[in-house]
């Protein structure tokens, strides 16, 4: 959408003049957020759903609630940990929204002080960041996969189990390998999101260093010209 | 006396405009001053996890095999006590760094203001956006969250306490104090991930105000910069 005030046309469409990558992170913050919270609630829902089973079964052994509080256990871990991936996907789009904002206000600027607009390329940083971001967010689903495929072992486990240690053995121990190594996979994942952070911030730094350069190039301009 | 008229603006907030550049807010001063100490407690708080978990580690080597019930049941309560302590010192981290983005939109508010003073014969000043009140009331209820869960993991370690202290192995009588511990820690392990969840959602909401309030800026330097008036306000109410 386009309005036009006196003689200068002002774009209103939030993703005017930003690079594909801050196309995506204007639009995609907000989905990113609403997701993970309601990933995160559902975790909570099912930690509650766990708690209620578990009161009982501490009392009398029952093979359907044992199944059950295992089963919830590992799939309300895998939910807040993908949960947790989402809410930092959602920082880091907002982080490309606002080095979009950086550069479409640098442009406005130096387009109203009657300057040619230079913008930068893409940093470097800007790439990595790309590059962890998108590797975060699979390795945590990669990871939540696996947690439920261990939530489905652990639950054929103790189904038909006839007393505290009559679980199936293999699907117990099925469950137990996958466990040990999807939970540190999805901290892997959670930490390549951080490290993508990280790289953003220092993309902002540099835009804004670019920018301050910028302005001391007007501003010398516009002095030798008086 | 100085008069200030309120616009309606297309940044998400409404702006007042008049003559004078009235400065940060008290949540901003605030702002400034929280962010070190929250910091330096969320770093106390996991240094002290981190001497906890050592201590822990060799009280477990003394109390397996054959250790005496008083051991096995110290370690058996650090155990379910110190993930609560964690995830209240990431909480206190997570606060600091919120504190210090309420900072940053202190300092724009504050700067944006003297140079409009300085160049322009009105000063715009953001009012705060519903985006920052949402960003504050997420971090204080994530803040609360990862206390009440951390009374959660409190009352689960006694009840741990209680159950180890009875022998070894541990009284069968008293199993019911085990099923109340895992109980509570049920609630407790997600409800901290909640707690977590809610300060970074904050965050999320303080960058996204950032954002509006840096655009709303960068329009206000094109309008100083050009002698124009009508591209912030370019829907007056």
């Amino acid at each position: 959408m386009t309005a036009y005030v006196a003689n200068q046309t002002l774009t209103t469409s939030p993703t005017a003049g930003l690079n594909p990558a801050q196309r995506m992170g204007t639009l995609l913050w907000l989905p990113m957020l609403l997701m993970g919270l309601m990933v995160l609630g559902a975790a909570f829902g099912l930690g509650v759903a766990r708690g209620a089973i578990g009161a009982d079964l501490f009392e009398t052994f029952d093979a359907s609630d044992q199944a059950s509080f295992a089963t919830l256990g590992v799939l309300s871990a895998g939910f807040a940990m993908l949960g947790l991936g989402l809410l930092l996907a959602a920082i880091s789009f907002a982080l490309v929204r606002l080095a979009g904002v950086f550069r479409k206000g640098g442009a406005s600027i130096q387009k109203a002080a009657g300057q040619p607009v230079r913008g930068s390329p893409m940093a470097w940083t800007a790439w990595a960041f790309l590059g962890l971001m998108m590797m975060g967010m699979m390795v945590v689903i990669a990871g939540f996969v696996a947690q439920v495929v261990a939530a489905v072992s652990i639950y054929d486990a103790w189904i038909d189990a006839t007393g505290p240690d009559g679980a199936v053995v293999s699907d117990l121990g099925r469950a137990q390998s996958i466990t040990t190594w999807s939970v540190p996979v999805m901290r892997a994942g959670v930490a390549l999101l951080f490290t993508g952070i990280a790289f953003m911030l220092a993309t902002i730094v540099h835009g804004l260093r670019e920018q301050a350069l910028r302005l001391k190039q007007m501003a010398t301009l516009a002095e030798s010209s008086v | 006396m100085s008069s200030v008229t309120t616009f309606d603006t297309r940044y998400g907030f409404k702006i007042n405009v008049g003559p004078e550049a009235t400065g940060q807010t008290p949540l901003h001063k605030m702002a400034n001053i929280m962010w070190l100490p929250m910091l330096g407690m969320g770093f106390m708080v996991l240094a002290g996890a981190l001497i906890a978990g050592i201590v822990q580690a060799n009280l477990a080597s003394d109390a397996f095999p054959g250790g005496s019930a008083t051991d096995r049941a110290t370690v058996e309560t650090m155990k379910a006590l110190l993930p609560g302590v964690i995830f209240v010192g990431v909480a206190f981290l997570l606060a600091g760094i919120s504190f210090l983005l309420a900072s940053v939109l202190g300092a724009m508010r504050g700067s944006g203001g003297a140079l409009q003073q300085e160049l322009a014969s009105e000063v715009y000043t953001p009012r705060m956006p519903a985006s920052a009140w949402a960003f504050m009331a997420l971090m204080m209820a994530g803040l609360m969250v990862a206390l009440i869960s951390l009374g959660f993991h409190i009352y689960a370690a006694v009840q741990i306490y209680d159950y180890y202290s009875t022998g070894v192995p541990p009284a069968a009588d008293s199993l019911h104090l085990l099923g109340r511990a895992e109980t509570v820690l049920s609630y407790a392990a997600p409800l901290s991930m909640v707690g977590i969840g809610l300060l970074l959602s904050g965050i999320v909401l303080a960058l996204y105000t950032i954002g509006n309030v840096l655009r709303f800026q960068f329009d206000r330097v094109q309008e100083i910069i050009l002698g124009r008036t009508d591209i912030v306000l370019s829907k007056r109410n």
